[in-house]
Parts: structure tokens; sequence; C-alpha cells
């Protein structure tokens, strides 16, 4: 089960970067008739995800300090483009995220990782929605990072562009 | 770590819930800005979805046949007779998700290791990459597409997006 979860997550970074490979400097920033989460917020919102992920399974944080500001979450993402990093930048920083998310879960004995997702979270507000680690890291490398590139979906469909995916 | 995958499954309906509580069966097929795929479409889509991923772990269809075919214009109508009202759709979400998640709790791991069918293999090479995928993050990509559209129809976003 653990070879396929993976295989979702590297399909959602090959997604990901078909999304946005059309898209120029000023549309990454875009928010069109009200769908504020615009790709650039996206793509930095996934990396830092994805590093948040990282530490939980035990690797030290190297999301840059300096871009945390930009991809805040509960509000609304800035519409500048200078606030937020170039696009390449942004797909590099979720694939490196991605690579070693990935090391962690297809390098592991099944039954170390077992251990590790049958703990309980151990930050108390997000066991309220994730009792477990395994619960946590699973929905992160799935259905949150579908999620967003959903969003990106419809966004290309507001901002007037074809679908980049069939979706 | 099917357990897991369960959550998110699980996790993923609660959410789809949510996501169409406020809404009235008028919004539920209304297309604003360019914004296509309406709740209404994503949650027969989705119930269409977990029926596929049914037969594929062995059990019969159960939803409408006509529920699969592509609409003329490869987009979805935006007449709310063409859909079943909201919580008939949610019902049936539902449903598919009981069956697949018991269908699940028994399942032969080998068939999870077998090469998908030729159709689906360019994206999913084996059984268990596809049932993997749409247990999470193809449901989880509709999720966001809702979560755009209540944007776009000047609604607030709803759990915590």
């Amino acid at each position: 089960m653990l070879r396929h979860l993976a295989f979702t997550y590297r399909f959602n970074l090959d997604r990901a970067r078909t999304l946005v490979r059309d898209l120029s400097a000023a549309q990454m920033v875009g928010q069109p008739r009200g769908v504020v989460n615009h790709p650039a917020w996206t793509l930095g919102h996934l990396a830092q995800a994805s590093n948040q992920l990282a530490v939980a399974l035990g690797l030290e944080s190297t999301f840059p300090a300096a871009w945390k500001d930009a991809f805040r979450t509960g509000g609304v993402p800035s519409g500048d483009m200078a606030a937020f990093p170039p696009k390449d930048a942004l797909v590099a920083e979720l694939a490196a995220q991605h690579e070693r998310v990935s090391s962690v879960i297809e390098a592991a004995e099944s039954p170390a990782l077992d251990a590790t997702f049958a703990r309980e979270h151990p930050n108390e507000r997000t066991r309220q929605r994730f009792p477990t680690v395994g619960d946590y890291a699973v929905y992160l490398i799935t259905s949150h990072e579908g999620s967003h590139l959903g969003q990106i979906a419809a966004w290309r469909r507001a901002m007037g562009l074809g679908s980049a995916t069939g979706i | 770590m099917l357990e897991h995958a369960l959550f998110t499954y699980r996790f993923n309906l609660g959410h789809l819930e949510s996501l169409v509580k406020d809404l009235t069966d008028e919004q539920m097929v209304s297309q604003p800005n360019g914004v296509v795929n309406h709740p209404a479409w994503t949650l027969r889509h989705l119930a269409s979805s977990s029926n596929f991923l049914a037969k594929t772990l062995g059990l019969e269809s159960t939803t409408p046949a006509e529920w699969d075919a592509p609409s003329p214009d490869g987009l979805p109508s935006g007449n709310a007779s063409d859909y079943p009202s909201k919580a008939e759709l949610l019902a049936a979400l539902k449903a598919q998700h009981e069956r697949v998640a018991e269908a699940l709790a028994t399942v032969d791991s080998e068939l999870l290791a077998k090469h998908s069918d030729e159709q689906m293999r360019s994206y999913f090479p084996k059984v268990g990459d596809l049932v993997d995928y749409m247990l999470t993050a193809h449901e989880g990509t509709h999720i966001g597409q809702i979560s755009a559209w209540r944007r776009a129809m000047g609604l607030k976003p709803s759990a915590g997006e």
C-alpha cells in the first residue's frame, strides 16, 4: 500500500508541473473573479506542507525562512508578483521537498514506518482532525495536494485558460 | 497503511458534505465565471468514480449507466433537471464510500499488485496505484474545484479552506 501512496504523491507533483507549465509570471499571481488562491501561493504552500511533513518524519526544516510570510494560511494571498519567488524556484522547492519526504517513505522498512504512522499526532490541535501521524501524512501527500491542484484547475477556468489536465 | 488511506477517504466525504451544506439545488448547477465543474456534476462524478473503484475490487455496478455518459459538448450540463437532488447525490456518494471501504477491508494484496487494465495502465501502472489515487487525491482534486467554485460564486470558503 505504501508504494501506491508514494505513486500518488509523484502523480501530484507531475500534475502540479503540468498545471503551471504555460503560465507567465504575471499569471502566476492572477486572482480572477474572486478565485484568490493563485498558483504562486499554492506551489509555495504545498512545498511548505511537505516540509512540515518532513519535520514530522524526523528531518530538519529546509523551507526557506524568507519565504514564510508569503505563504501564510488563513487569509487572502497577496496579488503582488514581487511578494513571491519565481515559478521555477517554486517548482524546484516543491520537487525538493517531495524528494526528501519520498526518501523517508520509500526507504523505511515497512514495520518501522507503520509504528511511526500509528503514533498519536504530537500536536494537540492537529490531532483533533488527524488522530495519528499516519492519518496526517497520508492526507498531506494525497488529498491535500490534490485539493490545491484542483483549485488551480478551477482557477485556470476562471482565468479563461484551457484545461491543462482534462479535469 | 490502508487504514490511513481509508481515513483520508472518510475525511474527503466529510469535506464534501461541508462544502455543499449551505447550497440550494439551483446553486448546485451554477457555472460562475467559466468555472464549469459545479457541485452537482462533481458529486455525481465522484459517486460514479467510487462505483468504478467498487467494480475494480470485484463488486457489481450500482450507479445508473447514464451517470458515466459524456455530455455532448464535453462540459457539465447546467440544467438542474439533468441531476438528482443534492440529498440524493450525497446519499449515493456515501453509499459508494461505504461499500468500497468494506471491500478494501478484506482486499487481497495480490489484486493491488496486479497490472491495471490496458486502458488505465499508462496513468496507473498497478491496480493499487489506481485504488489509492481514487481514494485520496482524485477526490481531493474535485474538492479543490468546489472550493474555488465557491469563491467564484462569491460564497465564503468552508471547512477552513
